[in-house]
């Protein structure tokens, strides 16, 4: 047992080194996604004056060009034309603004809701923490998309905060569940009981002292959850029930592509791949955050 | 004993459905009024009027909500808005297909990630481990929609060897099932490969290697067996990713199964429909939850004995 | 035949973890005669279970051994492997995370006698029962079928003794194998292990950081520190006259029922990569010359049968004397003998699954007088933990009341509790886990100041720098965190924290059983000074019948949640009265002529 003890401990101090030190340690891999990431948010803030043309200005003379393409009226379209010869790396700036938009705000609100509940679940126990079980059990048990289906075959579609908010709930029992549990351990044989007992308040104990703990949990949940928004958008938007024009997300412009994949291929694959890109760099950042930040399931050499 | 606790998780699955049927009527009521979202919006106010007179909006709520339960129970699920046709017969036939689609799915599921998963965990840290998690991070982040279209590209436009749409052959299922699968597969060989890693590390695992058990007896004997309880749950998950899944899928390939029907009644205000198809999910889901449940109490025994204790 | 061969041989053991990247055991060397049970000793740290892990090939790739290592007369490095379960067996401190919780005892027992002596299993299926009999598992044939979460930590203990014996191994290791248990239950584990010894002619290798229990068992003892062995020899003669200091700073820092003193020993045990050059101990050694801090001693003989690796022996034997100056009463000052707080006839229930409730305490009586310390005594589940609950005020009774000044002590989360929380204070057995990790020790300890509003910044800063002083920290630890501190300090800033609110009664919850003897020995000296200067009352939750003389005026005896004896120490440890205490101190492993 006694080195056991001892090496129990040494990776603790070195996991918060290792985080301290930041990505600049880190794998390539892990930057590559960072690159594409910040890439990516980059465009999301200033895709205004960026992009080269309007994306919605047509030219009918200018259809489904390929990629690299100069037009006779002199244009030059980096990753092509669409169908309406809508140049697709302007709309494509466009539509990561928009899907970045929403799975950043989407992901706020449920973080914070769910977490709100969950420590409403700790906090109260007995019937206040049996009901909200139940609807976390309700919630993880139904696909989220039939209940945001059948939301949006009630309000119709083109409400855009609806949808956001919408799309922002998937995920919200995750966090009420993570946040409620940790709390509760917490509560019940740790720091947070010895607080109580030297008579700190509910508000100081959970504040100060729990929030900071569960943090890193929630912050890696988030990394899990952001993927899963960005999917649940873009192909709400991909079947039609989603984001609705004139505004375009990456899962407008990959339908629309998927009806010119015999002449036009390119037309979804940008989209698609822009999409995929973002989904998968975000799930290496978060894996590597989840065995930096949690000794416990640090896996390999 | 044993009939008490499956007594209770049966009662704890009916509240489920409970749940959803209250949800999806007050959804229905409350979020909009239905006559409205389902004419134009130039009717004569007085037809709109006499709409809800005729399907009863007009009476107490409570009063709603008790005769929506009444028409359930006779299997009435309203009809269909554009030919009348009875909704839960309109879902019905399209149940096959979504089935083949989603049982299929599952086999490739279960027979696709566990082995990657276990290959993963006992050749940790080599090549093979990194390989099998680069592709399981890349299969779970890869929208199924463009997977799906990127089958299309490869096998159907390029290669010429699949066609991109139809339902009767078998071939049909390949591109749909690959397409459905991966995510889930990735997920599952990620799951099953860090629960065979935690119990590998376990006590009772560095026990048996100190009285002499083989490594091959440890892994396929006392690990795997025991590693695959929790994934019971994960495969619980599955049920509802393929559900979802399918709706993505269906639409790809243009299989003519539920979810298409789902994404076509919801931009068409097929209310009935929708409904019938949300009280569907959750009854398929309520079984899966049951199913894995009672699989719980017939594998563990530590659930077992808990079960059969009366605690 | 067996029986000339020699169980265990390791010489030149060095065994290297790449990821600290320095040797974690060093030139070790350790042998085991039949029928001898050899006794590890050393505190956290030191690299007991490592040794063992080491001799039996179960260190996987992150180590690399080098040395000889003979099992029963089979003596390569890769044999070992090979003639696990045969030649050698382990047992482990937590038997019961050490079964297969999927499989019944009977089946994991039968598959392993079957593999082990290549028998049907139909054979292999008798021979199991009758090894199940032989551990004394009470009703085997009914046991076999239990899976191991149905069993006691003690039962299942002997289940993992019955798989240790199914390949009649000439050796055993034993790690820990009756840290987790009861006392009643530890003696009786120990005569079996002896009695199988006896019948058998087994070598044991027995690993704990429990001197009492190395004397109860073993025959011969290796004292470990920071991977090297620094003594060896008969257990009487070095428990008598210790030679290297650091033995007898083990041997000074444990409690007896007699009421030693435990003196400690300062600092602690440098981790591999940062051992000292010269001898390791020397950093925390009172007879240290300067050529110990340069030139590493080697094991040398010592005298008949004894080896000690100093190069400035004790001679004599006048550590081992100044050691046991027989404190035997706790300074008996003049405690007023007012009661501070009264337990009268309490009972508490607990809820338990199924709408059924659990009565973990019925019927207690007892008082604690202002500055008078009194000790809880009892095994687990016998509702000992409860006692300190209620007097915290985190549990209500079901009966009876609970008083503090004669008020009753009001419940957890009431106004009332606010103010109460400046009288009574906890000290639990994890200090770990009641600090926060993620805030300074400083923070914590200044924080009931913040909390209940008391003095400037400037004095609570005051207040938190005189706290670290009085615990012995300094204030140079304001700004550590937890997980930087040894598991000592961090108890002594629990008891900073504890004291900051200046509390008239410290409730200590198992305060020092998670700790090692050393450190446990300076806590409650700690605690002795504390309650001298501060004036406190002191309620001493504990299993350690030990530590009570040294510490306690009084003893309250729980049983199954009722108290079955309350007196003064003296009368308690030498003249017991209930049955019940009488098989406590039987228990309590110790030579037994002190006991006599």
């Amino acid at each position: 047992m006694s080195a056991k003890a001892n090496a129990a401990s040494e990776p603790k101090k070195r996991s918060r080194l290792r985080f301290t030190r930041g990505l600049g340690q880190s794998p390539l891999l892990v930057r590559c996604a960072a690159v594409w990431l910040s890439l990516v948010v980059f465009v999301a803030f200033f895709a205004q004056w960026i992009m080269p043309y309007d994306p919605e200005a047509t030219s009918l003379l200018a259809r489904l060009e390929a990629p690299g393409t100069s037009t006779r009226t002199g244009a030059f379209h980096l990753l092509g034309t669409d169908h309406l010869g809508r140049d697709l790396f302007s709309r494509l700036l466009t539509a990561i603004q928009l899907t970045m938009a929403v799975a950043v705000f989407g992901t706020v609100f449920g973080a914070i809701v769910g977490s709100a509940i969950g420590f409403i679940a700790a906090r109260f126990r007995g019937i206040v923490d049996d009901l909200i079980m139940v609807l976390v059990d309700f919630q993880a048990s139904m696909p989220f998309v039939i209940i945001a289906l059948s939301v949006i075959a009630v309000t119709g579609t083109g409400n855009l905060l609806l949808f956001v908010l919408l799309v922002g709930f998937q995920g919200w029992e995750r966090y009420a569940r993570i946040t409620r549990g940790m709390t509760l351990a917490a509560v019940n044989h740790g720091y947070a009981s010895a607080l109580s007992l030297l008579g700190a308040g509910t508000l100081r104990v959970y504040l100060r002292h729990i929030l900071p703990n569960i943090a890193a949990a929630l912050i890696v949940q988030i990394t899990i959850n952001f993927p899963e928004t960005v999917l649940l958008e873009t192909s709400m938007s991909f079947l039609g029930v989603g984001i609705q024009p004139p505004n375009t997300s990456l899962g407008n412009l990959l339908s629309y592509g998927r009806d010119y994949l015999l002449n036009a291929w390119w037309i979804a694959a940008v989209p698609g791949f822009a999409i995929f890109f973002t989904t998968l760099a975000m799930s290496i950042i978060g894996d590597w955050l989840r065995d930096t930040l949690d000794p416990t399931t640090r896996s390999g050499a | 004993m044993m009939i008490r606790v499956i007594t209770r998780r049966i009662l704890r699955a009916l509240l489920t459905l409970f749940l959803v049927v209250t949800f999806v009527f007050f959804v229905l009521r409350l979020t909009g009024d239905p006559v409205s979202a389902m004419m134009p919006d130039d009717t004569d106010p007085a037809i709109m009027d006499q709409m809800r007179e005729d399907w009863g909006l007009n009476r107490p709520l409570a009063v709603q909500y008790a005769d929506y339960w009444m028409g359930l129970a006779q299997g009435d699920f309203g009809n269909a808005y554009r030919d009348g046709r009875p909704a839960l017969e309109v879902v019905s036939e399209r149940i096959p297909a979504t089935l083949t689609l989603t049982l299929t799915g599952f086999a490739f599921i279960v027979i696709v990630g566990f082995p990657l998963g276990i290959l993963a965990a006992i050749n940790r840290g080599t090549v093979i481990d990194r390989g099998i998690m680069t592709l399981s991070v890349t299969g779970f982040s890869l929208p199924n929609f463009f997977l799906g279209i990127l089958l299309i590209l490869l096998f159907s436009v390029q290669l010429r060897l699949l066609p991109a749409f139809g339902s009767d052959k078998w071939y049909n299922l390949l591109m749909p099932v690959f397409t459905l699968g991966t995510a889930g597969a990735a997920v599952i060989a990620r799951f099953v490969r860090s629960s065979m890693l935690e119990v590998l590390s376990a006590p009772y695992i560095r026990a048996a290697r100190a009285r002499g058990v083989q490594e091959r007896q440890i892994i396929w004997r006392i690990a795997l067996p025991n590693a695959a309880i929790p994934t019971i749950t994960v495969l619980g998950f599955m049920v509802g990713a393929l559900i979802s899944g399918s709706i993505v899928t269906e639409s790809v390939f243009a299989w003519p199964g539920i979810g298409r029907l789902l994404i076509d009644s919801v931009t068409q205000r097929e209310l009935a429909i929708v409904q019938t198809i949300v009280m569907l999910t959750a009854f398929s889901m309520v079984v899966a939850n049951l199913t894995v449940d009672l699989l719980y109490l017939m594998i563990d025994p530590r659930q077992r004995y808990a079960a059969t204790s009366g605690a | 035949m067996t029986g000339e061969r020699v169980p265990l041989a390791i010489e030149g053991l060095t065994v290297y973890h790449h990821a600290v990247d320095a040797p974690v055991i060093e030139n070790l060397a350790l042998s085991v005669k039949p029928g001898e049970i050899r006794g590890l000793v050393g505190e956290s740290g030191s690299g007991k279970s490592i040794t063992c892990m080491a001799a039996l090939g179960l260190l996987n790739d992150d180590w690399q051994i080098s040395g000889q290592i003979a099992l029963a007369g089979n003596r390569t490095l890769q044999a070992v492997a090979e003639r696990r379960g045969f030649d050698a067996a382990m047992i482990f401190q937590d038997a019961t995370s050490s079964l297969n919780p999927i499989q019944t005892i009977g089946q994991q027992l039968t598959e392993t006698v079957a593999r082990l002596r290549r028998l049907s299993r139909a054979t292999a299926r008798r021979v199991a029962l009758d090894l199940l009999k032989r551990v004394d598992l009470p009703e085997p044939e009914a046991r076999y079928d239990y899976y191991p979460f149905q069993l006691s930590g003690g039962q299942n203990q002997r289940v993992m003794i019955a798989l240790a014996l199914a390949g009649q191994p000439r050796i055993l290791f034993a790690d820990e194998p009756t840290t987790a248990l009861d006392v009643t239950i530890q003696s009786q584990i120990l005569e079996l292990l002896k009695s199988i010894r006896d019948e058998t002619g087994m070598g044991i290798v027995f690993v704990t950081h429990d001197l009492g229990v190395i004397e109860d068992i073993c025959d011969t003892v290796s004292v470990m520190y920071s991977g090297r062995i620094v003594e060896s020899g008969p257990v009487t003669d070095i428990i008598d006259r210790p030679a290297h200091p650091y033995t007898s700073g083990l041997i000074s820092s444990m409690p007896t029922l007699a009421g030693q003193i435990p003196a400690g020993i300062a600092g602690q045990v440098p981790a591999p990569g940062q051992r000292p050059t010269g001898c390791a101990f020397a950093p925390r050694c009172s007879e240290a010359r300067p050529d110990c801090r340069t030139e590493p001693p080697r094991l040398v003989a010592f005298s008949a049968g004894r080896d000690v690796a100093c190069l400035n022996p004790l001679g004599g034997n006048h550590a081992a004397e100044q050691s046991r100056l027989d404190h035997r009463h706790c300074p008996n000052k003049s405690t007023r003998q007012e009661p501070i707080a009264e337990i009268k006839n309490a009972a508490c229930d607990y809820r338990v699954g199924g709408g059924g409730v659990f009565r973990a305490v019925s019927n207690v009586s007892f008082d604690i007088n202002d500055r008078e310390s009194v000790a809880v005594i009892g095994e687990s589940g016998s509702g000992k933990s409860t006692i300190g609950k209620l007097l915290l005020g985190l549990e209500a009774p079901a009966e009876g009341e609970i008083l503090f000044s004669r008020e009753p002590v009001p419940l957890l989360g009431t106004v009332l509790h606010r103010a109460y929380a400046r009288f009574v204070q906890l000290v639990p057995q994890n200090p770990y886990l009641s600090l926060d990790p993620r805030a300074t020790i400083g923070n914590q300890i200044r924080e009931p100041l913040i909390i209940h509003r008391i003095g400037t910044q400037a004095e609570q800063l005051h207040k938190r720098d005189e706290l670290l002083e009085a615990v012995g920290l300094g204030p140079e630890f304001a700004d550590r965190y937890p997980h930087e501190i040894s598991g000592g300090q961090c108890q002594r800033a629990v008891i900073a924290r504890a004291l900051c609110l200046q509390p008239q009664m410290l409730i200590c919850d198992e305060a020092t059983a998670s700790l090692d003897v050393s450190v446990q020995a300076r806590i409650i000296a700690l605690l002795r000074e504390l309650q001298e200067r501060f004036q406190l009352s002191l309620v001493f939750i504990t299993h350690d019948l030990r530590i009570i003389r040294s510490l306690c005026q009084k003893v309250a005896v729980m049983q199954k949640g009722e108290l079955v004896e309350f007196g003064t120490a003296e009368q308690v440890l030498s003249t017991p009265s209930h049955p019940y205490t009488r098989a406590l101190l039987a228990a309590v492993p110790e030579k037994k002529k002190e006991l006599a």
